[in-house]
């Protein structure tokens, strides 16, 4: 069998083509469709943060955070089945010490204030958001970083309307990025 | 010197290949995700798979997940190799292309 330098060429190209694309969506498996997700929630949630007593916003943040996981984790299993990959499990391992850790961090530091859970929460998350993308796609990682520098600008600077930017540039930009992400990975 | 591979070289199947070894070994994937990633019918899919199987590159594992029935695809071990073999014989003809090049030069 004989063929072309041209065509082995074309032939690389395309094993090349087909790795990167197969990898991308093991590597992309569910993660823009949480971030739409999230992205949703954060903005309802900081939203009846900025318009409602604290109570009240507390008690929607509970069954938005409850809903949100429930539906991340339908949404997980549903996505991850896809592939049968070994170790695959430690995945989920690696999420369910984390927030092991983020309720035992925020148990030794208080008492906090709403606004101060509300932040910290989000910068673990985004913490999160920045090591995962180390792993995967450097986008993760960007968005994770950005999120966190609009928390931290809002909470300092911003302390009156902290929530309502919360709501728009926090929840926006998890939103936005999940679209970019299922845009430009399809 | 390694030799091309007449059953992966068709580009079909050299696709199937190259998705299924990008996996690590013992990773399968499902059959309809793979059909989508490479944008085939169901019916193209699985008659390449088939041929594939049949040189002992490929093996289907049907099983149920949720209560549905699921195909998963995955490289064998003579599959990893006879692919790598096959990447192998087209660098080769690259690099041999471009000694020959130099050659004339």
């Amino acid at each position: 069998m004989n063929i072309s330098r041209e065509e082995a060429e074309r032939s690389l190209q395309t094993i090349r083509e087909v790795r990167a694309q197969i990898r991308t969506s093991i590597a992309s498996g569910s993660v823009p469709f949480h971030m739409i997700l999230w992205g949703v929630i954060w903005f309802f949630g900081y939203l009846c943060n900025h318009f409602l007593d604290v109570e009240t916003g507390g008690r929607i943040w509970i069954v938005l955070a409850i809903g949100g996981s429930m539906a991340s984790g339908i949404m997980g299993y549903r996505l991850g089945s896809r592939f049968r990959l070994p170790n695959s499990g430690r995945i989920w391992q690696i999420w369910v010490y984390f927030f092991l850790y983020v309720f035992l961090w925020i148990w030794v530091a208080w008492p906090l204030d709403a606004k101060q859970i509300s932040l910290l929460i989000a910068l673990y998350v985004m913490f999160a958001y920045v090591l995962l993308g180390l792993w995967l796609e450097p986008i993760i990682t960007r968005v994770g970083l950005a999120v966190s520098v609009l928390g931290l600008i809002g909470y300092w600077l911003l302390p009156d309307i902290f929530y309502l930017w919360m709501a728009i540039l926090g929840g926006g930009t998890l939103f936005g990025s999940g679209i970019y992400i299922l845009k430009k990975w399809k | 010197m390694s030799m091309l591979n007449e059953i992966i070289h068709q580009p079909v199947r050299m696709r199937i290949m190259a998705a299924l070894v990008a996996l690590n070994p013992d990773g399968q994937l499902e059959f309809t995700h793979l059909r989508d990633v490479l944008s085939l019918t169901d019916g193209n899919l699985g008659a390449h798979l088939r041929k594939l199987e049949d040189a002992g590159y490929v093996a289907l594992e049907k099983t149920f997940v949720a209560r549905k029935p699921r195909t998963f695809v995955a490289a064998t071990k003579k599959g990893r190799q006879a692919f790598d073999e096959h990447v192998e014989a087209l660098e080769q003809i690259i690099s041999g292309a471009e000694i020959e090049g130099e050659r004339s030069a």
